[in-house]
């Protein structure tokens, strides 16, 4: 008998779509990547042990179909640079900052996986550092350190951005 | 490492407050911690936006849809499912009456008032906390004299006059009493029920109408509030 219903499910799906966003910087992965893993839960969910959260469950198992090396490879068949693009791009048009947020987005974008994946975690979607660590499956202090790190790149996200730009005329093509 | 642990809200009132106080002697440190938080806002900002769906995870939101339909129907369940579905409906405690309407402001406040908790320092508000009460002539429970309160508000969202009081237990635990002005369905002795992540106890003692919300767990909840209503008794 499984505490976590179907429904329990969907209400989480805007926080997996997040998470996978994040992860696979393409949204069509990232919607590839949800849709196994909102199947993998519903077939799983008698393993949901009622005393946890189901986001961090959830999330968890994103991580774990994401990081599976076909996954991997797909997403970064396509260009960090566009995802930045895309982040900005469903912003309204006025909005206000919007070279600053193209600016965040872009560094965001490139940085390495872990760090994108612990900011996101503990910066979108409000995660502990524990719940972070549970969900990455690493110690707490390693959460701790990569969102230094992560967060040290944002503080300057001017200078990302330019060696991201470098980095494209450097000659890796998209897609 | 703690002004990271600062950032996302990891630390404990008092570890929060040295932060702080470093913060405010240190402008300089102090402005890239505020850059950090804005970078977090930019991110929400950024990860917030809708994104439509694409086909394939169309038809897997559906085809959980339809598991969640028959979920209620599968034979083989039978009486576990219908225990099942008391225990993770509304109700947890009460008779068979439902529950005034008053305490989804009850819960509504509660959150509000539980994000600034985990954000701010709270003042002292003995003061302001005597004045206001004098002011609204709302009838509030006698308070465990240990307890801490750590903020009081007049809602005027309501239609009723209401008042919002945010406590510490002895134990550390943040709870919400709301006081409205108002003769609902509410009973003499508390009835509680479960909403999302909090539980709300709720009874009525002549004109005003109560409501106790936690995080607790529903029985710890019910029985404070059986104190609090009882307090008046004497």
């Amino acid at each position: 008998m499984s505490h976590l219903k179907p429904t329990d499910i969907l209400e989480e799906m805007p926080a997996m779509r997040r998470y996978a966003r994040s992860l696979a910087r393409d949204e069509t992965v990232a919607d590839d990547v949800v849709q196994d893993a909102l199947l993998k839960a519903l077939e799983k969910r008698d393993t949901f042990r009622p005393e946890g959260s189901a986001k961090r469950w959830l999330l968890a198992i994103v991580h774990n179909i994401f990081v599976s090396a076909r996954r991997r490879e797909q997403a970064d068949a396509r260009r960090d640079i566009h995802f930045a693009q895309t982040l900005v791009d469903r912003l309204e048009p006025e909005q206000e900052h919007a070279a600053y947020l193209q600016e965040v987005a872009s560094a965001f974008a490139t940085l390495p996986d872990h760090h994108r994946a612990v900011l996101h975690l503990v910066a979108v979607e409000g995660q502990s550092y524990q719940e972070a660590a549970a969900i990455l499956n690493v110690p707490v202090g390693t959460i701790m350190s990569r969102l230094s790190r992560a967060r040290a790149a944002l503080r300057s996200p001017r200078r990302a951005a330019d060696r991201d730009r470098l980095r494209i005329i450097g000659g890796q093509d998209a897609d | 490492m703690e002004i990271e642990a600062y950032i996302d809200g990891e630390l404990d009132l008092a570890r929060r407050m040295a932060v702080e106080d470093h913060l405010s002697r240190n402008p300089d440190l102090a402005a890239k911690i505020m850059a950090d938080f804005r970078n977090r806002s930019a991110l929400q900002l950024l990860a917030g936006a809708d994104v439509t769906l694409s086909r394939s995870l169309a038809g897997a939101i559906e085809k959980i849809r339809k598991e969640s339909r028959s979920f209620w129907h599968r034979p083989t369940l039978g009486f576990v499912a219908i225990a099942a579905a008391l225990l993770t409906s509304v109700t947890m405690f009460s008779r068979d009456d439902p529950p005034p309407a008053y305490i989804n402001l009850a819960v509504a406040s509660h959150r509000t008032l539980a994000d600034r908790i985990s954000f701010n320092v709270n003042n002292p508000v003995s003061e302001r906390t005597r004045a206001l009460l004098l002011a609204s002539r709302i009838a509030v429970p006698r308070l465990p004299s240990d307890w801490q309160v750590t903020d009081v508000e007049l809602l005027d969202a309501a239609a009723e006059p209401a008042m919002l009081i945010a406590v510490k237990t002895t134990e550390g635990h943040y709870l919400s009493i709301l006081a409205i002005r108002k003769r609902s369905s509410a009973p003499r002795d508390p009835d509680t029920v479960r909403n999302g992540g909090q539980s709300v106890a709720y009874w009525r003692k002549g004109d005003f109408s109560y409501a106790l919300t936690g995080e607790g767990d529903p029985d710890q909840i019910d029985a404070t509030a059986d104190a609090l209503a009882n307090s008046w008794r004497t």
